[in-house]
């Protein structure tokens, strides 16, 4: 059996709060900046949480060949155009003729679009028989037939932004969506990356999509108490690993990745940014909205990336360095994940956790939730490109289970070839992606 | 006296003076030839020395770790710095800060500097010079003042001489990390000693307070503490 081959990242690009280009969102991060602000897209003064993470000043258009390709395309659809407009350009792919269509193929981790709300209440309230108490299903039909958009009930699916994407570039290769909670991007790049290395394409554009700033999406979380209630400047809401921590606040956007074979990359002179050499992925096997409490399933994970990268995490590299330069945490900023995340780190490196830089940018962008693992790829391979460390924002109160070194309100510059990202999700869900600098 | 025992007197204070003179002379010689050997001990590794490069890196991470780690409460707490990270930082990174804060470029002008920490002092060589330092903490000040052992190539030199050096040297800005000292002044040189605020503001606004300085054979200990960044 032939050696797999090497896959490299050659192109990233992102829709964040925090801006839609690469390098400006990067200056915010490494500047401890925060997109978060009251919710504008809804009325959510009522809501136990009235504050997110929104993509602010944002026109698809700016970044398409042709609009009206697009004009019904949800508000995901719209960011992961965007985001892989960036890296499609920035992998030089725009300017390559020879690219074979057929062997580019597309895995994303995107959400589900926005439901139609709106007209869905709409169709709730002109259905209602107040002397039943009850909604008529034949009045509500009616009126959900009439007022209820076609196009709005299509983009609701989850492989629409890879619709989308496949349509732009015209890429009719392997397409894929998968949809694992807020670990879903993660996967997608993971999948993607075992996509090439079996040979079934030379290029992968991949990661993930999602908004549920929606009203329906922020009572959901509200109700799994997942969310930060702050009262006071939103900008402080997001507090991962601090002990007053007290939820997330909803992010939305997309990171979009392009992902190729070495040969591939080198046959057509594209620089690689980065290259993915292990990917990980389990299932906690325990409660549906909890994770295993002693971080089993997170540590599965990230051992099975760490085999398939050739690192020994229990070992200082031959360097002197710990085997890992920098961990991207999901830290989320809920009580229970950056608990148990802090508990699966030490139970993967030992006495070496401590001596690994882990943050969590969750603390100014907010949670992506499907798209999150995305963007925290592209910031470790920043990371990389930069010799930055992004910090955690809001951390000023010190858990005493919590002792590593997450890399508090500052930027930090430090020496980075390689790092681990992370992302869980509900259902138990644990992804990790590691990324080393590129060496030819 | 006859003439015979002028003479003889007159030939003795001539050759007790050209004794003294061919001395002076050995001696003036002599330490121009120990002036142009390197200071003892000085024998800094290649700056690019992957070893030396790694340890550097891995010296700052640990410290800026131990500095930003958000803390319980204002308890104190120590850190280590051994003499041969000391030397990989002042090697390796040492220029790019230099750079960094505006001063040279980055591996061009700056020179190799070594550190020797013995007990209750550290001398600093390049390849001319030694200069030998203590330090004190007053009023809330680092004090860097020049300790015995200092000399040019290797020459000894003795400590005032140093004071007056250093009291022509034009230091560069460093920038507004380090918050007034017990004078109010930020930093600079008085009366020959450098004078460096012993509090040091991180980017989120809490304080390093420098609480004490320990050197020991090889090691220098700093206590610190962490203050919370001041309320309104």
């Amino acid at each position: 059996m032939s050696e797999s081959p090497r896959v490299v990242l050659t192109g990233i690009g992102w829709v964040t709060p925090l801006g839609c280009d690469i390098d400006s969102v990067w200056k915010k991060l490494v500047s401890g900046a925060s997109g978060m602000a009251p919710i504008t897209r809804f009325d959510a003064r009522t809501f136990p949480t009235s504050f997110a993470a929104e993509v602010k000043d944002y026109d698809v258009a700016e970044y398409l060949r042709d609009p009206s390709l697009h004009q019904h395309a949800g508000l995901n659809s719209q960011f992961a155009l965007g985001a892989a407009s960036q890296a499609w350009r920035r992998a030089g792919l725009d300017r390559f003729e020879q690219l074979d269509r057929s062997r580019v193929g597309l895995y994303l981790g995107a959400g589900e679009g926005v439901l139609d709300t709106e007209n869905y209440m709409r169709a709730n309230l002109r259905g209602w028989d107040p002397e039943a108490r009850c909604i008529d299903g034949v009045r509500w039909a009616e009126n959900a037939l009439e007022c209820m958009h076609a196009q709005k009930e299509i983009e609701q699916e989850p492989n629409m932004p890879l619709a989308h994407l496949a349509r732009e570039f015209e890429v009719n290769g392997p397409a894929y969506n998968c949809l694992t909670a807020c670990a879903a991007s993660t996967q997608a790049i993971g999948e993607a990356f075992d996509i090439i290395r079996r040979g079934e394409a030379d290029v992968m554009i991949s990661g993930g999509a999602h908004t549920m700033i929606h009203p329906l999406g922020v009572t959901g979380f509200n109700r799994l108490t997942a969310l930060s209630t702050h009262k006071g400047d939103p900008a402080e809401a997001s507090r991962p690993f601090d002990r007053t921590r007290d939820g997330f606040v909803m992010g939305e956007g997309s990171g979009i990745v392009v992902i190729e074979s070495l040969e591939h990359a080198a046959a057509r002179g594209a620089t690689p940014l980065a290259e993915i050499i292990g990917y990980g992925s389990s299932c906690d096997a325990f409660r549906i909205t909890d994770i295993q409490p002693d971080g089993r399933g997170a540590a599965a994970a990230m051992e099975m990336a760490l085999d398939q990268a050739g690192i020994d995490p229990g070992r200082l590299a031959e360097n002197g360095r710990p085997p890992i330069d920098y961990i991207s945490a999901h830290g989320t900023g809920t009580q229970e994940n950056d608990s148990i995340e802090t508990r699966a780190v030490r139970r993967v490196f030992g006495d070496l956790a401590p001596s690994i830089p882990m943050s969590s940018i969750k603390s100014m962008m907010g949670h992506l939730i499907a798209a999150a693992g995305a963007v925290e790829l592209i910031t470790c391979v920043m990371a990389i490109q930069q010799g930055e460390l992004p910090p955690t924002r809001n951390l000023h109160h010190p858990d005493p289970e919590l002792d590593l070194d997450y890399v508090p309100n500052e930027s930090r510059k430090a020496p980075v070839d390689t790092c681990l990202s992370n992302n869980f999700g509900f259902g138990g869900q644990n992804d990790t992606l590691i990324v080393t600098r590129f060496k030819g | 006296m006859s003439e015979d025992q002028a003479g003889n007197d007159r030939r003795g204070c001539r050759s007790t003076f050209l004794i003294g003179a061919i001395l002076a002379c050995l001696l003036l010689v002599t330490g121009f030839v120990l002036t142009l050997f390197q200071p003892d001990g000085h024998l800094p590794p290649s700056a690019s020395d992957p070893v030396v490069v790694d340890r550097s890196n891995i010296f700052e991470q640990e410290f800026a770790s131990a500095c930003s780690r958000v803390r319980e409460d204002e308890s104190p707490w120590a850190i280590r710095l051994r003499e041969e990270d000391l030397n990989a930082w002042l090697w390796v990174r040492l220029p790019a800060w230099v750079a960094h804060l505006g001063g040279t470029d980055a591996y061009g002008t700056t020179p190799m500097f070594q550190a020797r920490v013995e007990p209750g002092r550290v001398v600093i060589t390049t390849d001319t010079v030694a200069i030998a330092f203590r330090s004190e903490l007053v009023d809330g000040d680092l004090r860097i003042m020049p300790a015995t052992g200092s000399s040019m190539g290797r020459l000894p030199v003795p400590s005032r001489m140093v004071e007056l050096l250093m009291g022509s040297i034009e230091l560069p800005t460093i920038g507004d990390v380090l918050l007034p000292g017990g004078d109010g002044a930020t930093y600079g040189l008085e009366d020959g000693e450098l004078v460096v605020p012993a509090r040091h503001r991180l980017g989120d606004d809490r304080v390093v307070e420098l609480l004490e300085v320990q050197i020991d054979e090889g090691e220098v200990v700093l206590v610190m503490r962490t203050l919370p960044p001041p309320s309104g």
